[in-house]
């Protein structure tokens, strides 16, 4: 599986379980039925992005390509970072 | 939650995904203004579910254009460094510049870039066949059924004024794609039609750190924000089939415009009369 398609499967899979959770979620919320999946589905959401770099890296590696690998660990530490800052 | 507030959120979230995914942009200069007047959210609230929905786009449309190879990844990755980095010193800083200072530079510099675009016509540098440049990247322009090849120019140029973009954005809360495809397309040349996508992948990444900070601090209205990701998810994807059709100047003409739009848009926020 090349680099683009590992990326692109990660997060399809990411998107489409936090949409698919979110429109549960909604439902459910709407109905009074508490929002505990919704939230679930926003979370999922929101970390495939991340979780997207993560994949990517751990494919540069596996291609033994180290210097793109170097360029995703440094930006997942600075991500990192930032969400850590953030919620300072 | 009614069903025409939820109808007007899934509308709201489709159009600027449409958008998003066809010119690179985040849709934060459609979601904020229009969450706050048509939908009465407070400002803080506005942001948190705009976040959430540009987020939704920026995934749904990487999706597609990441297998296809539009997006460039290893690009994306080392621009995001800098544009990460200088979102969170634009946090530090934040309080040191008037907001509306900074977005009347912000909206100078998209004007430049518009018309820069309307003037210019594309240059994309075609890498030598024997190039072993680790900046050299291919990708299929299904417009025009053929391979296009190019050489990322002006590298540590272009990370650095990422990092100016990283802060701009920070502070005002406008801008991520609205500087980077343009500087991605006129300074590094970057064909527009790898440009836009490239944004779209950075954007959710960039994203992420404000996102998920909003979410665990219980600032985001959950309701509202599935029915905004919703909405953008399926208009991301929408636009993606879109985008994928267009020809370069076309997209380029059509980008300058919506560029000029934005301008206006943040110009007004800057004068408080959105």
């Amino acid at each position: 599986m090349t680099l683009e398609h590992s990326t692109a499967m990660s997060l399809r899979i990411c998107v489409i379980l936090g949409i698919a959770l979110m429109a549960v979620g909604l439902a459910m919320s709407m109905a009074g039925m508490g929002d505990g999946v919704l939230y679930a589905g926003i979370l999922v959401l929101i970390t495939s992005p991340f979780v997207g770099v993560v994949v990517t890296f751990a494919s540069l590696v596996r291609l033994k390509d180290w210097y793109w690998a170097g360029i995703a660990a440094v930006l997942l530490c600075i991500t990192a970072a930032g969400a850590a800052f953030a919620m300072l | 939650m009614e069903a025409l507030i939820l109808a007007g959120l899934l509308l709201t979230g489709s159009t600027a995904g449409i958008l998003g995914a066809l010119f690179g942009l985040g849709g934060g200069f459609i979601f904020v203004p229009v969450l706050m007047l048509a939908f009465g959210l407070a400002p803080a609230e506005a942001v948190a579910v705009s976040l959430i929905g540009i987020i939704a786009g920026s995934v749904g449309a990487s999706t597609v254009f990441v297998d296809k190879g539009l997006s460039n990844i290893r690009l994306g990755l080392l621009m995001e460094i800098t544009t990460a980095a200088g979102a969170i010193i634009g946090a530090i800083v934040a309080g040191l510049l008037d907001e509306w200072l900074l977005m009347c530079i912000f909206s100078a510099i998209v004007l430049y870039s518009a018309a820069r675009m309307i003037m210019n016509p594309e240059r994309v540098i075609p890498p030598s066949e024997d190039s072993e440049s680790r900046f050299a990247f291919e990708y299929r322009d299904e417009a025009n059924d053929e391979n296009v090849r190019y050489e990322v120019d002006n590298v540590k140029g272009g990370m650095a004024l990422c990092t100016v973009a990283g802060m701009i954005s920070s502070m005002t809360g406008v801008g991520g794609g609205a500087v980077k495809v343009p500087l991605m397309n006129i300074y590094m040349h970057v064909p527009i039609k790898a440009a836009s996508p490239t944004s779209s992948y950075m954007i959710g990444i960039t994203a992420f750190s404000g996102a998920i900070t909003y979410l665990l601090s219980g600032q985001v209205l959950l309701e509202y924000a599935a029915g905004i990701a919703i909405g953008a998810f399926a208009g991301s994807i929408a636009g993606t089939s879109l985008a994928r059709k267009l020809q370069t100047k076309h997209l380029r003409k059509y980008f300058s415009v919506l560029l000029i739009a934005v301008a206006i848009l943040v110009l007004l926020q800057a004068g408080g009369i959105l």
